[in-house]
């Protein structure tokens, strides 16, 4: 779990300063990146992916509420760990490494924030239990975020299709 | 915290983002919906979505041809959409979706946005004309990406570097013979000016009144009279009521008139239709075309002067309340706003020099260059439009000249500029080798333009390359 943490925590910190290490590093792939999945099907397709995505995350609340199993828990956390990943990097598809503007940027800002929240948890929950104090705030600011989160994907699903 | 409260905490979450957006779309202020930096092009119109947007239906072609259509038009688009219509043209069509606007000008993508607000690669002209370097030895070296960025070609508009034009211009002069820009002829659309039939609402002694008066207008009457009988109203005889008296009804309701002491730019345009529709398809009023409130150089991205950032574009922000000097609006008016710094480096340049001669009537009419003879340039209109005889000195060549009022319309590719202004005074060659050097440009073309490869050069490299024709 610490491990699926550490890796969505990366995957966050590679979103918001890729752009600026491709730009130093390989200023010529900036360029393709520009024209790459960017065309209004490829958009659908990666935006919906990432749609999909959060839609599994949600799962993992559903069960606990449902009031699963311990080992039914800890599968499910290790699907959310994977997928809250696995979105950062579809979100890095679906916007070519941008945050945005206005709507975008605050869609952008509270995604990247969900997601390394959720890092940080996944990071706390493979340590014992005396040192991971620091747990049950993140863990709560993680929960509250969702739904901000929620309403401004769907707010931006939305404004996609009737501008 | 217990269960009801934390779900309340979470409702309100969730709605507070819907309804704070909720209530900036009721408003129309759209803005927050913008998914990317606009173009310069149409950043002034950006809070009005739907001036390009159907609900759920996206950007139209129909709502660019609305602006660009006419232009594109007289341009004689060198690829027209109807021209990919054509089945054996798919191929290509697979390759840029030429038919319609949006694949190739993607708004709001400003990272990936080129010369000209195009947002694809810039090998895109390679994509249909692979051939060229068979077909033309002397482009065998250049960059797949060079045809549009280097200054040469244009998708819309390649009439500046049609061959047997340039070619017909080869050897050409720095300065020609007789440097001229046509004069214009009158601007005025000759309408009967109505007689007071109300009292003036002042006396020779009156002061305006503050709040009442017309926009920018800080003097007193008498000033006014005194400018108003130097200017080309007076001469034509449109006097005070011919401006500042309006119907009282809605047109043809009621009879009489009332005294206004704002003037609407709209009376302006019941004589001066053609500047009026201009002026409202460029930069400078394309806000009051779009229902917006006017711009002001508060609201541009090119740099202006800080002093006056919130004055209101329209006729009188550049002409003036009474004196309409044409002189005055032809450089004044721009180096009021406008710190560019092209604009801070004319009275620098030859071109002002000439200019003030012009003014002091040491040189003849049209001989000067001032920043409304390139940036609004003269055109000819059809004889019926035109008010022939009215105008003394007037080119017998052409019927009527107006000017363009539209400020941007020939500004970006400059080659445009190139065609319909430059070449009235310069050599084909010499002004094409001034509009690509960059450096000139800034510095509004003091110096001579640095050797470079132009469009003149090719020309002449082509025809020594070719071959005889069989007879």
């Amino acid at each position: 779990m610490a491990l699926l943490g550490l890796i969505g925590l990366l995957a966050v910190a590679l979103m918001m300063g890729g752009r600026e290490l491709l730009g130093i590093s390989q200023p010529w792939r900036l360029v393709e990146w520009e024209y790459l999945l960017r065309k209004p099907l490829d958009q659908q397709i990666s935006g919906f992916a990432v749609v999909a995505l959060v839609a599994i995350g949600l799962i993992l609340p559903l069960v606990r509420w449902l009031g699963a199993r311990r080992r039914a828990l800890w599968l499910w956390r290790t699907v959310h760990a994977s997928v809250g990943a696995l979105a950062v990097a579809g979100m890095a598809v679906h916007t070519g490494l941008r945050l945005g503007s206005n709507l975008n940027l605050w869609l952008s800002g509270a995604f990247l924030m969900l997601c390394g929240l959720g890092g940080l948890t996944g990071v706390g929950m493979g340590r014992a239990r005396a040192s991971r104090l620091w747990l049950r705030p993140v863990r709560l600011l993680h929960i509250i975020l969702v739904w901000p989160a929620l309403a401004l994907l769907g707010l931006h699903v939305l404004a996609s299709y009737y501008y | 915290m217990t269960a009801w409260p934390r779900r309340f905490v979470y409702g309100l979450l969730f709605c507070l983002p819907v309804v704070f957006l909720g209530l900036r779309y009721q408003r129309g202020e759209e803005a927050a919906f913008l998914p990317g930096r606009t173009s310069d092009g149409h950043h002034q119109i950006e809070s009005q979505c739907s001036l390009c947007h159907d609900p759920f239906g996206g950007a139209k072609d129909e709502a660019c041809l609305e602006c660009h259509g006419p232009s594109l038009k007289a341009r004689q688009d060198t690829h027209a959409p109807e021209k990919f219509e054509d089945p054996a043209r798919s191929a290509q069509v697979a390759l840029v979706d030429a038919r319609s606007c949006v694949p190739c000008h993607r708004e709001h993508r400003a990272e990936a946005r080129l010369r000209g607000s195009v947002t694809v690669p810039t090998t895109f002209c390679i994509d249909c004309h692979s051939e060229i370097r068979q077909d033309s030895p002397s482009h065998a070296e250049f960059s797949d990406s060079g045809c549009a960025s280097a200054g040469c070609h244009n998708y819309h508009d390649n009439r500046a570097l049609y061959r047997n034009f340039l070619a017909k211009d080869r050897g050409s002069p720095r300065l020609r013979a007789d440097p001229r820009v046509p004069t214009r002829t009158s601007a005025f659309e000759p309408r009967p000016t109505p007689e007071p039939d109300l009292p003036l609402p002042f006396g020779p002694d009156r002061k305006s009144r503050d709040g009442d008066q017309g926009p920018g207008w800080k003097g007193d009457l008498l000033t006014a009279i005194m400018e108003w009988s130097r200017s080309a109203h007076a001469r034509e005889g449109v006097n005070c009521t011919g401006c500042h008296q309006r119907p009282s009804g809605p047109s043809g309701s009621a009879p009489g008139a009332v005294w206004t002491w704002a003037v609407e730019d709209t009376t302006c345009a019941s004589c001066h239709r053609d500047e009026r529709l201009g002026f409202r398809n460029g930069k400078h009023g394309m806000r009051l075309t779009a229902g917006l409130a006017p711009m002001s150089p508060g609201l541009a991205r090119a740099p202006m002067k800080k002093e006056g950032s919130s004055r209101t574009l329209g006729c009188t922000s550049c002409h003036g309340v009474h004196q309409f000097d044409r002189a005055l609006a032809a450089v004044s008016a721009c180096e009021g706003c406008h710190n560019d710094e092209h604009t801070r480096s004319y009275r620098a340049s030859g071109h002002f020099t000439a200019w003030l001669r012009e003014l002091r009537q040491e040189a003849p009419p049209g001989s000067g260059v001032s920043c409304a003879t390139c940036h609004l340039p003269r055109f000819a209109v059809p004889e019926e439009h035109a008010r022939a005889g009215r105008s003394a000195g007037q080119s017998s060549q052409h019927k009527g000249i107006r000017v363009e009022h539209n400020q941007n319309g020939n500004l970006r590719p400059n080659d445009r500029m190139w065609r319909e202004v430059c070449t009235h005074c310069h050599g084909a060659s010499f002004s094409l080798a001034a509009l690509v050097d960059a450096g000139l440009v800034a510095g509004n073309f003091h110096g001579q333009p640095s050797p470079a490869l132009t469009s003149m050069d090719l020309v002449e490299k082509e025809e020594r390359n070719e071959k005889p024709r069989q007879p």
